[in-house]
């Protein structure tokens, strides 16, 4: 992996915790962020964070040198480390501590190796230093990059957009999107996805000619994508239509992301 | 003859104020609507109805006269309408151009020999044939001889296949949930509602591609600028005040949603041209009320179709011209035969003496009041005052309208958001008076004079078209 | 004389003072309208990290928490706007999360607090919101507010909240009742608030077509045509003697739905003489892919009204080899002139989707069977096999 390693006070304080929580296979939250703090700082953050979730045991380390403030949590899950970190994201923005991005991450739920997340952490945190003051999920090592499928999706409903490329995303897909057919189908030229979800009702052109055009695409440069309907369309004929212009599903809005996500998988793994 | 001419003035400048206070009843009618339009307009859930099983689908009908560059585009846009079911029938209307061709290349359009007409359908000038392809099932293009916009909608509605149509100007782009808005307004009365009108705004300055508005921006231009104030204030200040009292005498030809049963029980729309889509609707009004039948002809301000306004005098003059000859043709024919009926309560006490005596009327009393003023002026300096105090009141009521209609605007629709705008809509509101009303009573005015010379050869089956360049030539 | 000018500058001033009150309320309104929109905008980047989080986070096991500090009614009206479009979006466990998670931050609350307002406008926004946040404790309340409300658009918006929120599938009848009672909707508008129940209101439907009044019979049969899994009850065949026209389609369809139609029966409305059930039936055997009633569709393409025609074409084009043969021998003219058209467009629009069939096997035989049926018919040399 990377071989610049970082070597941070963080993981030499934490290094001894980690194992132990591997040994025992008990789960650990992590929580990093790029801040400057001094001794009063790290302080009064403990009293805030104690103060705030009494509940929750927690390590503190600060690393002087390259301004990483470290937070090992006992005994959570991703959800609640990630939440946790919101109050320590609160704090440092108050105090105009936040110097850029914080990474959360979660042992066993990211990675089945604690130490070494949380050298990664550090490590990306570090190296893709950027200046927006946001929390990132530490990426879920076991998918590579490579392997990743792309999806495109065609809706006019923000909402809709937002929702399906965050959670998308975390599913490890490359999520991109257009709010309108003839949009849609610029963004299908130049990215040539696995997988399409449109909506039927779009603007500009139609669903069905947005598929058909995408059909004609496929046809002169020989590739294929897979075409899932997510619409609010509750229309047997259009059920019926769409499949005869070649879509493989049909989703009717409101839908279970559950559900959305199995039928997406079974589209692209057959494909290959 | 001074005081004549004096006292003819002062009438004259009643008659103007009492206009105006109608008028302003009539938004205050408005007002009391707006809190309804506003609840149905925030909290119907559109984006699912326009998916839903339950919708009753409709036959949008598109009559066409040399619309070739602009039809693809159109038809596409309307196929693209976030709607459950619907049908698009374009009617080709014997253009000289390549609609046809236009159509039938872009959506491989195959031709079909016409159907024979059944019973109880409307008569129309022939039909050359069907063009379909099952590909997009929703299309039909219908050819036929020219025979003008009314028999081309006639031959739509012989055509459409569903219970309701929606007539639709082939240069105007509707919004996508246009249709869902209206067609969720008819599902609560289908009975009664024979007819729902459509908000018309005026599209120039506005940001358009693919086939939609993207960005709503004022006009630049003058003319265009002069005529949003003017349509806003007579669709939101005026129709949505006349649809309360169920008194509307016209759904813009541009857009609005018909019951087909009632439209061929009057006999569909009149063949001869222009006036059309106030006809249709006098007739509505006048065959619910002869059979005494409850009924409602209501109008949708949240389903907006955008149209090009005419950015030239000459172009907007002949628009106007052909409005005064439609208005005057329709009140000889319909309006005498209601004016002052009890049996048409307020169609016939309300409605129609209003378009008589205040729009078809109101270029002779405005003109003659006009002229007389200005004789007395010159004959005697000292009444200047009296003169000049009339024409302020006749401002300033005019202006608060205006004003009263932007507040409706405010209130429910917002489509301008900026504080610039509105002040910019507020100084136009106040120009309107100075040149461009009076304009407007002269084009309506030559109308009249054109109706009266042609008045002979308007026979039902002339040939006929609606478009601004055929307009212009007919002219020369 | 009639002119009296102290009366016209009285005149003057009201219109002015008119005036000014019309400017000053668009422009206030403009103005809190510009501020609510920057604070919201505020708001939105505040709770920024938060909305990443729950977004990251709809997933995973555990509860979503509601933000950290108390929040004012405004920025719970910000996160309503931003959560309950999410909640309408999904369904299954993800939006029984969200819903729990608006519970949390006191939506529900602050809504019922709301439907107390003195403004109709404010009452009418909880009741919306209120839907959507499936608040089951609020519905009686809902249908007070129903009673009380004059009967215009806003009966229809409460009506769904009611829909959504209530437990009890008696609510959903009395709902109903109290429309068709009431009002003049479609009655299909009444089918699609009912829908938005996630009761089992089955019952309710079969009940209502007990009933003796027609519209609550026709509603029964529409709402039944989503549920055709059940054995339907014994009186919708009752319905479909009918003498209302709408009644007897709607019991027609139901039967189609739940396929309870012998081949007599369709026999007998394929030669009904009303073209919309003859129309009807045409569709749906192609639809339905009847293979067996596919003679049946022959008589029928050759029937002067044009719509059945050209239904009938349609369907056959989808019934197999066997429908394609029909309109191949239509189209050569075996059965005289009529539908000698619509078959010939159907077998090319045939055609061409067949081969446009991608690489699937199952299309490629499917498409050499149909050209060879054609050929058939038609012979090697006819232009349209050249072409393809």
């Amino acid at each position: 992996m990377t071989e610049t390693r970082m070597n941070s006070s963080i993981i030499q304080s934490f290094k001894h915790f980690l194992h132990y929580y591997q040994a025992s296979n008990l789960p650990c939250g992590l929580i990093i962020a790029h801040a400057a703090l001094d001794q009063k700082g790290i302080h009064s953050l403990i009293t805030h964070l104690e103060k705030e979730e009494p509940a929750t045991a927690f390590q503190v380390n600060y690393d002087t040198e390259h301004h990483i403030l470290g937070l090992l949590l006992d005994d959570c899950d991703l959800g609640y480390t990630h939440f946790y970190a919101l109050h320590v994201k609160d704090f440092l923005e108050e105090k105009d501590r936040l110097m850029g991005e914080m990474v959360v991450g979660n042992f066993p739920e990211n990675s089945d190796h604690a130490e070494q997340m949380l050298s990664r952490m550090i490590n990306e945190m570090m190296i893709e230093q950027t200046n927006k003051q946001e929390i990132r999920v530490f990426d879920n090592e076991t998918i590579q990059k490579t392997d990743k499928k792309s999806v495109l999706i065609v809706d006019h409903d923000n909402s809709i957009v937002h929702l399906l490329t965050n959670y998308l995303q975390r599913k490890g897909y490359i999520v991109h999107a257009a709010t309108d057919g003839k949009h849609g189908l610029e963004q299908y030229q130049n990215l040539l996805p696995d997988l399409v979800i449109t909506e039927i009702n779009l603007s500009g052109i139609g669903g069905y000619q947005f598929i058909n055009q995408i059909k004609n695409i496929d046809k002169q440069t020989k590739g294929h994508s897979e075409i899932m309907v997510l619409t609010n369309k509750q229309l047997e004929e259009d059920i019926k239509r769409t499949f005869e212009y070649g879509a493989a599903e049909y989703i009717t809005k409101p839908f279970s992301l559950i559900e959305l996500e199995a039928r997406i998988k079974r589209l692209v793994e057959v494909t290959e | 003859m001074r005081d004549f001419l004096l006292v003819y003035g002062i009438f004259a400048m009643y008659y103007v104020i009492v206009i105006n206070t109608i008028y302003f009843g009539i938004i205050m009618f408005s007002f009391r609507k707006i809190t309804r339009i506003m609840k149905e307009t925030f909290y119907s859930k559109y984006e699912f109805l326009s998916g839903s099983k339950h919708m009753p689908p409709i036959s949008i009908l598109v009559p066409a006269f040399n619309e070739e560059l602009t039809i693809k585009e159109n038809v596409q846009s309307l196929l693209a309408l976030h709607y459950p079911a619907h049908e698009v029938i374009v009617v080709n209307d014997g253009s000289g151009d390549n609609t046809s061709k236009v159509l039938i290349d872009e959506f491989r359009l195959n031709y079909y020999k016409p159907t024979p007409v059944e019973q109880n359908t409307l008569s129309t000038a022939e039909v050359r044939g069907v063009y379909y392809n099952p590909e997009f099932p929703n299309l039909y293009l219908i050819d036929k001889e020219n025979g003008g916009k009314a028999d081309s909608l006639n031959a739509g509605i012989n055509f459409s296949h569903y219970s309701l149509v929606s007539s639709i100007d082939a240069d105007s782009l509707l919004e996508n949930d246009a249709l869902i808005r209206i067609a969720r307004k008819y599902m609560e009365n289908p009975e009664e509602y024979v007819a729902i009108g459509g908000n018309v705004r005026i599209a120039n300055g506005c940001r358009i591609s693919n086939g939609m508005v993207q960005k709503v921006r004022l006009p630049k231009k003058l003319l265009p600028m002069l005529q949003t104030v003017e349509y806003i204030k007579a669709f939101l200040g005026g129709r949505i005040g006349w649809s309360d009292i169920n008194g509307l005498i016209i759904v813009s030809g541009a857009f609005g949603v018909f019951r087909k049963d009632y439209i061929i029980k009057v006999g569909g729309y009149r063949g001869g041209y222009p006036g059309e889509d106030m006809n249709i609707i006098i007739k509505l009004h006048r065959y619910m009320l002869d059979h005494n039948l409850p009924y409602q002809i209501d109008f949708c301000p949240d389903a907006v179709c955008w149209t090009q306004a005419p950015d030239t005098f000459k172009i907007l003059g002949s628009q106007r011209k052909r409005w005064g000859r439609g208005n005057l043709k329709n009140m000889l024919e319909l309006g005498t035969r209601m004016f002052m009926r009890p049996r048409y309560k307020v169609m016939g006490w309300l409605t129609i003496p209003y378009n008589i005596i205040f729009e078809t009327l109101s270029p002779y009393f405005r003109i003659t009041g006009f002229l007389a003023l200005v004789g007395y002026s010159l004959i005697d300096m000292t009444g200047w005052k009296i003169v000049a105090v009339f024409m302020l009141i006749n401002v300033l009521y005019g202006t608060l309208l205006g004003l009263g209609s932007l507040l409706i605007e405010e209130l429910a629709f917002r489509r301008f958001p900026r504080i610039r705008d509105y002040f910019k809509m507020v100084l136009y509101t106040i120009l309107m008076f100075f040149g461009y009303r009076q304009l407007g009573i002269l084009w309506r005015f030559m109308g009249h004079i054109q109706f009266f010379r042609k008045n002979n050869s308007w026979g039902t089956m002339t040939r006929t078209s609606w478009n601004e360049d055929e307009e212009k030539e007919e002219a020369a | 004389m009639f002119i009296n000018l102290q009366a016209a500058y009285w005149m003057i001033a009201i219109l002015l003072i008119l005036m000014i009150i019309f400017m000053f309320l668009t422009l206030s309104i403009k103005v809190s309208k510009k501020i609510s929109a920057k604070k919201e905008e505020k708001c939105l980047a505040d709770f920024h990290s938060y909305l990443h989080y729950l977004q990251v986070q709809l997933d995973n096991q555990a509860i979503l928490r509601p933000p950290v500090k108390t929040l004012s009614p405004f920025e719970k009206k910000v996160l309503q706007n931003t959560l309950l479009p999410w909640v309408e979006r999904l369904k299954g466990v993800h939006r029984e999360k969200l819903l729990t998670l608006c519970e949390d931050i006191g939506l529900n609350q602050y809504n019922k607090k709301r439907l107390q307002s003195p403004w109709s406008m404010v009452r009418l926004d909880a009741a919306y919101h209120l839907g959507i946040l499936r608040d089951h404790g609020a519905t009686s309340q809902l249908i007070s507010m129903l009673h009380r409300s004059n009967f215009d658009s806003s009966v229809y918006i409460i009506a769904r909240s009611i829909a959504q929120t209530s437990e009890n599938p008696e609510e959903i009848k009395h709902l109903i009742q109290y429309l068709v009672n009431n009002g003049k909707q479609h009655l299909h508008l009444i089918a699609d608030i009912s829908k938005e129940s996630s009761l089992d209101i089955r019952p309710v439907y079969v009940d209502f077509l007990y009933e003796t009044h027609p519209k609550l019979n026709k509603i029964g049969l529409i709402g039944l045509q989503d549920q055709v899994d059940q054995e339907l009850p014994e009186i919708v065949q009752s319905f479909v003697q009918s003498e209302d026209k709408e009644t007897k389609i709607l019991a027609l369809q139901l039967r189609m739905a739940a396929m309870d139609l012998t081949e007599k029966d369709i026999h007998h409305y394929l030669q009904s003489p009303d073209w919309e059930i003859r129309n009807l039936f045409a569709d749906w055997i192609g639809y339905a892919g009847l293979v067996q009633y596919t003679e049946l569709l022959k008589e029928r393409m050759q029937e002067s009204h044009w719509i059945v025609a050209r239904t009938s074409a349609k369907s056959l084009a989808r019934l197999g080899e066997q429908g394609f043969e029909i309109l191949c021998e239509i189209a050569a003219g075996l059965h005289g002139e009529q539908g000698k058209e619509p078959a010939e467009e159907y077998i090319h629009e045939k055609l061409k989707q067949t081969i446009h069939g991608f690489s699937q096997v199952n299309d490629i035989t499917e498409y050499n069977h149909n050209v060879f049926i054609y050929q058939k018919y038609f012979g090697k040399n006819h232009e349209l096999t050249k072409a393809l």
